[in-house]
């Protein structure tokens, strides 16, 4: 998809410079008709054509912008410069037109009404600009059309349709005003890179294609020119290419190093998550520790333990306390003293801890709505160096944990229970409600990360919308891989930094495309004049 | 090969049509001079005294076939080949050329510029050759 918005976006490049060229070139073949008998009626089509192309030159350095999000210093006074030019272009093609004398056939006379067409120029020219574009594309094609029909100027038959195709471009190209549209299929249709938006662009491309025909034919025999053609187009070739080639290496840099990033982000939550592990391997310490637990440990005193206990409940937003005696019965609870007794004999964490040894521990448990990881610590309660029991904490890893990690770091995350989200930073649409219980069903991620245990990192669709996107195991402490860590950032933000660099390439392959001509010209003299 | 130098007069109003022979007559070695209406063309005839003309009908000033009449009162004039290179298509206006003394009569839509440019130069190779006009059929 991302590619596919580059090649577009290269491709309006392409095809706007190349409108640029042969709009040139038919300002020059004016030009030099000039030169044969300097007339000011004569001037107006050369110029009318050179606005045109320079038009086009500034057309192709705007970068469409809709799909970067924010808008660029520059762009919009581009695109104000490229409607002035083009209207420019037009209004003094139709002058041209109108104050030529048509070649008259011997019999018949033919009045063209100009006033109606004058009509249009009173209207608010800004507003409708896209809109007028099209009409004095067509109105500059009707004028042409009159010369071949109604006169007896047939080789202008050509221009005529070239103009009528362009103002069909033109007319797709009012479009652009429809595009906050509320009209879900209407948007669609006419966002950037849709049919619409690369139809203008084929449409544009057949009227360089019938515009470049007409003026190679006018061509004939003139070395010096041809050979300037040929420079032109070989250099714009040639630039095209690197363009091309550079916005798609730059690219694919911007998504390498937007990678990186995320690679060390994730290494950032999990280096928050191991603190975390350790934080609450000292609090179970700290409670194992006090004397007045050992204290009330072996009579069972549970109200004395339940005051001491919940206290550090609250004080640590720990999610349970649990405290076993020697023999993995629960004795309480500090989160649910009611209920005590049932053995944790198999849990390999009070097992260690009932042979005097503390860990701590990712795991993951059954929530409300999805599974929910948990970071667990066990550590024996000793008297007289025997152990007498464990304390064992754990502190959940949910929405609270990853909104304070975010706080702290900027980092957008996701933790994974096996395959199910159950702690998010991002936010639904609505802005209240999280993305939590979505398996990820991608099986290059689950066979790489989950049974693999080890970090992907790519391309993913999450929710039909694109990231570039790293995934980290979550290891339990024997080791067995638990979750999984993510962090990623939607394509079209990187896009964003990259179009920045484009729209520069854009930009100084059009200036030095411009420069160009004068070599080319140059080169083309010397060598047409050896051959002479 | 052809004489070196040899003068084309085109009297043609459309500068882009003008332009387009004056540049592939040049390349084949000829001195052309232009004319943008009938009577700077039959100025330039006086002065130039070129080897073939090339007229064409519907200008300003002076219509084509006029020029033609001119061109053939004058007895200085009256020999040099003149090749109608026009737009109208209808024989009638073929016919009125040549039997005004024409020695061909081209309809410019007819054909890529590059076979006029040959025909042109065939009519010129086979007066070079004998230096007398011929009478020539409706192409």
């Amino acid at each position: 998809m991302l590619t596919t918005q580059f090649l577009l976006v290269n491709f309006h490049f392409v095809v706007s410079l190349l409108a640029a060229l042969i709009t040139l070139a038919i300002a020059w073949l004016y030009f030099d008709a000039w030169t044969g008998q300097k007339s000011f009626k004569q001037a107006l089509p050369f110029l009318g054509f050179l606005f045109l192309s320079l038009s086009f030159v500034v057309q192709s350095v705007i970068v469409d912008q809709s799909l970067f999000e924010t808008a660029f210093e520059g762009t919009a006074a581009a695109s104000a410069l490229k409607i002035i030019l083009r209207f420019g272009g037009y209004l003094t093609l139709v002058a041209g037109q109108l104050i030529t004398p048509l070649q008259q056939r011997p019999t018949r006379k033919w009045r063209f009404r100009s006033a109606a067409l004058l009509s249009f120029l009173g209207l608010p020219v800004l507003e409708l600009a896209p809109f007028l574009l099209a009409v004095l594309a067509m109105v500059t094609g009707l004028l042409y059309r009159r010369r071949a029909a109604r006169g007896l100027e047939r080789h202008l038959k050509p221009v005529s349709l070239g103009f009528f195709i362009l103002g069909l471009a033109e007319l797709l190209g009012v479009s652009i005003g429809f595009r906050d549209t509320a009209n879900v299929a209407l948007a669609n249709l006419v966002a950037p890179f849709r049919p619409l938006w690369i139809t203008e662009r084929v449409i544009l491309l057949i009227a360089i294609y019938i515009f470049g025909r007409w003026v190679w034919g006018y061509l004939l025999k003139r070395f010096e020119t041809q050979l300037f053609m040929i420079f032109t187009t070989a250099t714009l070739a040639i630039f095209l290419i690197t363009t091309v080639a550079f916005s798609l290496a730059s690219l694919a840099n911007v998504r390498n190093s937007a990678l990186e990033s995320l690679r060390s982000d994730v290494g950032v939550i999990a280096y928050t998550v191991d603190s975390k592990k350790a934080e609450i391997l000292a609090d179970a310490q700290v409670v194992s520790q006090d004397p007045h637990v050992g204290a009330a440990l072996p009579s069972a005193n549970r109200s004395a333990l339940a005051t001491i206990l919940t206290n550090n409940l609250l004080a640590k937003g720990l999610t349970t306390l649990t405290v076993v005696n020697r023999d993995a019965q629960v004795v309480i609870r500090a989160e649910d003293p009611e209920h005590f007794g049932e053995s944790l004999s198999s849990d390999p964490l009070i097992q260690l801890a009932l042979e005097n040894r503390e860990t701590s521990s990712v795991d993951t448990k059954e929530g409300t709505l999805a599974p929910v990881v948990t970071i667990r610590a066990a550590a024996p309660v000793l008297r007289n160096n025997q152990v007498i029991g464990a304390i064992l904490i754990s502190s959940d890893i949910d929405n609270a944990f990853v909104d304070g990690v975010k706080e702290a770091t900027g980092l957008d995350a996701s933790i994974y229970a096996d395959n199910v989200r159950s702690a998010t930073t991002f936010i639904a649409p609505d802005g209240k409600s999280r993305f939590t219980g979505i398996k990820e069903e991608n099986e290059t991620i689950k066979e790489r990360v989950l049974a693999q245990g080890q970090t992907f990192e790519g391309s993913v669709d999450i929710l039909s919308v694109p990231y570039f996107a790293v995934f980290s195991p979550l290891k339990s402490f024997d080791n067995n891989v638990v979750g999984m860590l993510f962090v990623g950032r939607p394509q079209t933000s990187i896009l964003q930094t990259a179009a920045r660099s484009i729209e520069l390439t854009f930009s100084i392959s059009a200036i030095l495309l411009v420069l160009s001509g004068l070599p080319a010209y140059l080169i083309s003299k010397y060598i047409a004049g050896q051959t002479v | 090969m052809l004489r070196q130098m040899a003068k084309i007069l085109i009297v043609e109003d459309d500068p882009l049509i003008a332009r387009l022979y004056q540049k592939a007559f040049a390349f084949e070695g000829y001195d052309v001079e232009v004319a943008h209406d009938g009577e700077e063309g039959l100025k330039k005839t006086a002065e130039d005294k070129p080897v073939l003309i090339l007229l064409d009908i519907m200008m300003p000033k002076m219509h084509g076939f006029e020029v033609m009449d001119r061109l053939k009162a004058n007895e200085e004039t009256k020999k040099i080949p003149v090749v109608v290179l026009t737009n109208l298509a209808s024989p009638r206006d073929a016919e009125t050329a040549l039997s005004k003394g024409a020695v061909k009569y081209i309809v410019k839509s007819e054909y890529q510029p590059k076979q006029i440019v040959e025909m042109v130069k065939e009519i010129l190779a086979g007066y070079t050759r004998e230096e007398i006009p011929a009478t020539a059929g409706v192409k």
